[in-house]
């Protein structure tokens, strides 16, 4: 079977993903039982008669059976209408894009930085099992997943911020993506939205600089969610590889350990990691709720966390609409290169 | 002789956490009955912001409030609903799951929907729900069983499906064993200890959604003592008097911790895939 | 040392390509450590065949990989020697182990889809020898290492009989067959000129027909690049059809050592007795399969005296408490077996 054949299968299976997940959403919108689904409609305190209750309702096909309620919500999400935000005061799509790049950013920054330290810790801990650097990683990482991550962004705010401050050492900004004296003086032409590659593009260093400090701390209380399980994942696929027969016939050749770990094991033992990329990216987006809250950061997660504040329910079903296709897709790409990759995937 | 010792270390380890949440538990047990309730009502402006001292072990909070008691009262809350939680997901996911398993009908169109649940990042689906239903911890801890259930569903799946494969079935149905009596007296107990394995290292990740999603709003309010609402308010007084951060944080890092050490033992013990 | 030593290899006082002497080896079983290989002892000159027959579980992989250093995590050597040229293998560093790997021993094992790595090319696979042995590339002639080392992985693969070897050195071993990729595991033994090919059951995992070529191969082998041969496998068949000598283990320790043809034409112990009985024989037009009855004794529960005695039909009452001293019989052929103590039984 060639590779086009298996993107045709998996784009069909996107589709029918999608359809469950959208059903999914619509059940929480619509079908819980004792609410009344106008209320998400309707800002609470706001009198409305019963007249102007009633025509929303019918505007909004409320008084449909839910089949075809379905019908008209699915086509209204496919041509982009997927309602409006009190919260944002703009169309939840229009929002959730406006601050897609701030979440992007910091996401893909979390990313990297666990996959950064989690690989070499679970590469090191697989050839030291059971020895005192494993039992280190393992601590560590047990420690990592039990820190709430909330809780862990505000110590960090106060140590890196606060605390340093107080010392006269160099501090790290707490809230934010970008200092307001170089946003005023300094700013640049928004391309990518991603501030990090959009000032790198124009050249504006300082902005740069700041962008990245302004980082460093969001991105690294939201790797911490992350990081355990890729540690977890990579030191248990290790560990198997390291235990194959084609292990043993490189030793025989005599290869040294470095060369045995890098060019035969850690390629074998790396696709686990990487096919858990879209579930990790999944799970990041939804600490991006917490983390954005905590440290101000201008993303999806922090409008979607206000949206809690305000009943906004449209916003937030929305929002967790938007997720769950972004790691869907996510997923789906994920495959795709693994079967570009590794020829063997597709049969 | 190596791997003995690390395994002799490893259950140490589990132990020590055992203890340490059975200390936690008791403690949210016990504290309601100890505790007067009008140390979470009476306010006093004049000692606002007081750092941890003999009389105020963790200082006391905006309304002058005793925080050792507040933490200790939110134990009781927070363990409630996670353990709750667990055991409602427990309940659904491993009958959805026993169900796909054992009856082929309902195979297909049961782990479709799992599929589709688990591809929805648990939190965030949660958040949708709980804000539907109206922000409440009732309405919380009905949102996260709501996406906690299909783990569960698909393991016990697995299970029965790989339990029905083994010769002791077979030579039981020769003997005349009947299919309700060979499900529940032989089947489900074989399957069910991997499943619950999972339990306590769950119960960890629920207590910090829940404090998580507590924190950014769906707390139950100044006046009900709960972990991840507590941290919210005393971010504002971060500066000020760190104490009302650090204290309900460390409550909940260490209950997560105990957990974790024993749901890191209970899989070594009971996941098959991972006895060498 | 190895390439001197090969070349003063055919004086008279020839030193032996390989000689273990009294080699036991523990394994660590529940806690306990079980003696697996009880004083073995063998000798292979340069340019010999040497069949090491047993049934599975008596021992011959594990001497193999004693003489290459690659013991299990919970094996190790207690006793013995195992000289290599000369020169002792036991106590070596790891780094001395992998100059011997590389040069001097090369393992072929059972089943060549788990040897070979999954994503590296097979030239890739074989190419990386020469990295440990660039002597190997001496006749560079301009060409850079890399490519010389790619012409001679192609080489290795004609060598081998490998049909079309230009397209072959490209592919991943997934793409070709289990025969095929047997012949790249023994092309990636000769790249590297050793002193001793150990082939551990190579043909075990093959089909019927694919076995008679390796065989015909190792055949054309021993004549054309002058092998030296540890012939591990449990086919008496095979060894008949290669060997020049035999050493029979039975449960952890050398039974009999002979000439191929005096133990196929009057076998001495009792088991190797039984051995060449289950070479299949035409009998009146009929093939007969005789196996020995019994099976061979758990190693955490061995039974007193001699490890055959519950399976020999000759055993008598010193058998089972005693066990039997290694007997020189006629010269190059040694015994371990109570019949023939004090001349006790003749032919």
């Amino acid at each position: 079977m060639g590779l086009l054949s298996y993107v045709a299968r998996r784009l069909a299976l996107l589709g029918l993903v999608l359809l469950g997940v959208s059903m999914v959403v619509f059940f929480v919108l619509r079908g819980m039982p004792g609410v009344d689904p106008l209320a998400a409609y309707i800002a609470p305190g706001l009198p409305m008669s019963a007249d102007a209750l009633a025509s929303l309702r019918r505007q909004l096909h409320l008084d449909e059976p839910l089949p075809l309620q379905y019908v008209y919500y699915v086509a209204n999400l496919l041509k982009g209408d997927w309602g409006y935000s009190r919260t944002a005061a703009q169309p939840v799509l229009d929002a959730l894009l406006a601050r897609l790049p701030a979440t992007v950013e910091l996401a893909v920054a979390a990313v990297l930085l666990s996959t950064a330290l989690g690989i070499p810790a679970g590469i090191v801990a697989a050839l030291r099992k059971d020895r005192a650097a494993d039992v280190a990683v393992r601590v560590v990482s047990i420690t990592g997943i039990s820190f709430p991550v909330f809780w862990l962004g505000i110590i960090l705010q106060l140590v890196f911020f606060y605390y340093m401050g107080q010392l006269g050492l160099p501090t790290l900004p707490s809230r934010g993506r970008i200092g307001d004296t170089i946003a005023l003086i300094d700013p640049i032409t928004p391309m990518t939205g991603l501030y990090l590659v959009d000032s790198l593009l124009t050249g504006k260093l300082a902005f740069f600089g700041s962008a990245l400090r302004h980082l460093v701390l969001p991105s690294f209380a939201l790797s911490l969610i992350s990081l355990a399980a890729v540690v977890r994942i990579m030191r248990a696929s290790m560990l198997e590889v390291l235990r194959q027969d084609y292990i043993l016939l490189a030793r025989s050749k005599g290869l040294p350990t470095r060369t045995i770990v890098m060019r035969h094991a850690l390629r074998n033992a790396i696709t686990p990691v990487l096919t858990t990329a879209g579930t990790t990216l999944g799970i990041l987006l939804g600490g991006a709720v917490v983390v954005e809250t905590v440290f101000s950061w201008p993303g999806m997660g922090n409008l979607a966390a206000q949206g809690i504040l305000n009943n906004d329910s449209i916003l937030v079903v929305g929002f967790t609409l938007f997720v769950a296709t972004m790691m869907v897709v996510v997923n789906l790409v994920v495959d795709l290169l693994y079967a570009v990759v590794d020829p063997r995937v597709r049969y | 002789m190596l791997g003995q010792l690390a395994s002799i270390r490893r259950s140490t380890v589990a132990t020590t956490g055992a203890a340490l949440f059975v200390a936690i538990f008791v403690t949210g047990a016990v504290a309601p009955l100890v505790i007067p309730a009008s140390v979470v009502r009476d306010v006093a402006f004049g000692a606002r912001l007081l750092p941890p001292s003999a009389r105020h072990w963790f200082g006391t909070d905006d309304f002058g409030r005793d925080l050792f008691s507040l933490v200790m009262l939110a134990a009781n809350l927070d363990l409630r609903v996670a353990l709750s939680v667990v055991l409602g997901a427990l309940l659904v996911g491993t009958v959805l799951g026993a169900v796909a398993g054992l009856v082929n009908r309902l195979d297909e169109p049961i782990m479709r929907a799992t599929d589709v649940f688990l591809s929805i990042p648990s939190l965030v689906l949660a958040m949708a729900i709980a804000s539907v239903l109206g922000r409440s911890v009732q309405n919380l801890a009905i949102a996260l069983v709501f996406v906690s259930w299909p783990i569960y569903c698909r393991l016990m799946r697995g299970q029965v499906l790989s339990e029905k494969q083994k010769p002791y079935v077979k030579s039981l149905r020769t003997l005349g064993v009947g299919p309700a009596r060979m499900i529940f007296l032989h089947v489900v107990p074989n399957t069910l200890f991997p499943v619950i394995a999972r339990a306590p290292a769950d119960v960890g990740l629920i207590l910090i959604t829940m404090a998580a999603l507590s924190y950014i709003g769906f707390g139950p309010g100044p006046y009900v003592p709960e972990w991840g609402s507590l941290v919210a308010a005393g971010q504002t007084y971060i500066f000020q008097a760190p104490w009302l951060v650090v204290f309900p944080g460390v409550a909940i890092f260490l209950t997560s911790l105990s957990l974790n050490l024993v749901g890191d033992w209970a899989r070594d013990v009971f996941d098959p895939r991972l006895r060498s | 040392m190895t390439s001197a030593t090969r070349r003063s290899g055919a004086a008279a006082t020839a030193v032996p390509v390989l000689e273990i002497s009294d080699l036991s080896v523990e394994l660590s079983i529940g806690g306990r450590w079980i003696q697996a290989l009880d004083r073995v002892g063998l000798t292979i000159q340069r340019g010999e065949v040497l069949g090491l027959v047993g049934e599975s579980g008596s021992g011959k992989s594990l001497t193999a990989l004693s003489i290459a250093g690659l013991l299990p995590g919970n094996a190790r050597v207690a006793g013995g020697s195992i000289r290599l040229n000369g020169e002792e293998v036991l106590g070596k560093s790891e780094q001395a182990l992998n100059r011997l790997r590389a040069r001097s021993v090369a393992l072929v094992f059972q089943n060549p889809t788990s040897y070979l790595n999954p994503v590296l090319t097979v030239g890739a696979q074989i190419a990386e020898i020469f990295e440990l042995n660039p002597e190997l590339l001496e006749a560079a002639g301009g060409r850079t290492r890399r490519r010389e080392a790619w012409r001679q992985s192609i080489e290795a693969l004609r060598l081998v009989r490998i049909p079309d070897p230009e397209r072959v050195v490209e592919r991943y071993p997934f793409e070709l067959s289990g025969g095929m990729q047997q012949r790249v595991v023994i092309a990636m033994a000769l790249v590297r000129q050793p002193d001793l090919v150990i082939a551990d059951e190579i043909t075990t995992a093959l089909d019927v027909t694919v076995q008679a070529q390796i065989l015909s191969l190792l055949a054309e082998l021993r004549r054309t690049v002058r092998l030296t041969l540890l012939l591990i496998t449990h086919d008496m068949g095979i060894v008949a059809q290669l060997a020049d000598r035999v050493v029979v283990m039975y449960s952890g320790s050398v039974v009999e050592s002979s000439d191929v043809r005096t133990l196929f034409k009057s076998p001495r112990h009792p088991y190797s007795k039984a051995l060449l009985e289950t070479v299949p024989t035409i009998d009146g037009g009929r093939t007969v399969f005789r196996p020995i009855r019994g099976a061979m004794p758990a190693l955490t529960d061995p039974p007193a005296g001699c490890r055959f005695h519950p399976r020999c039909p000759d055993a008598f009452d010193q058998c089972s408490r005693r066990k039997p001293e290694r007997l020189a019989l006629d010269p190059g052929r040694v015994v371990a077996c109570h019949l023939y103590e004090g001349g006790a039984v003749s032919e």
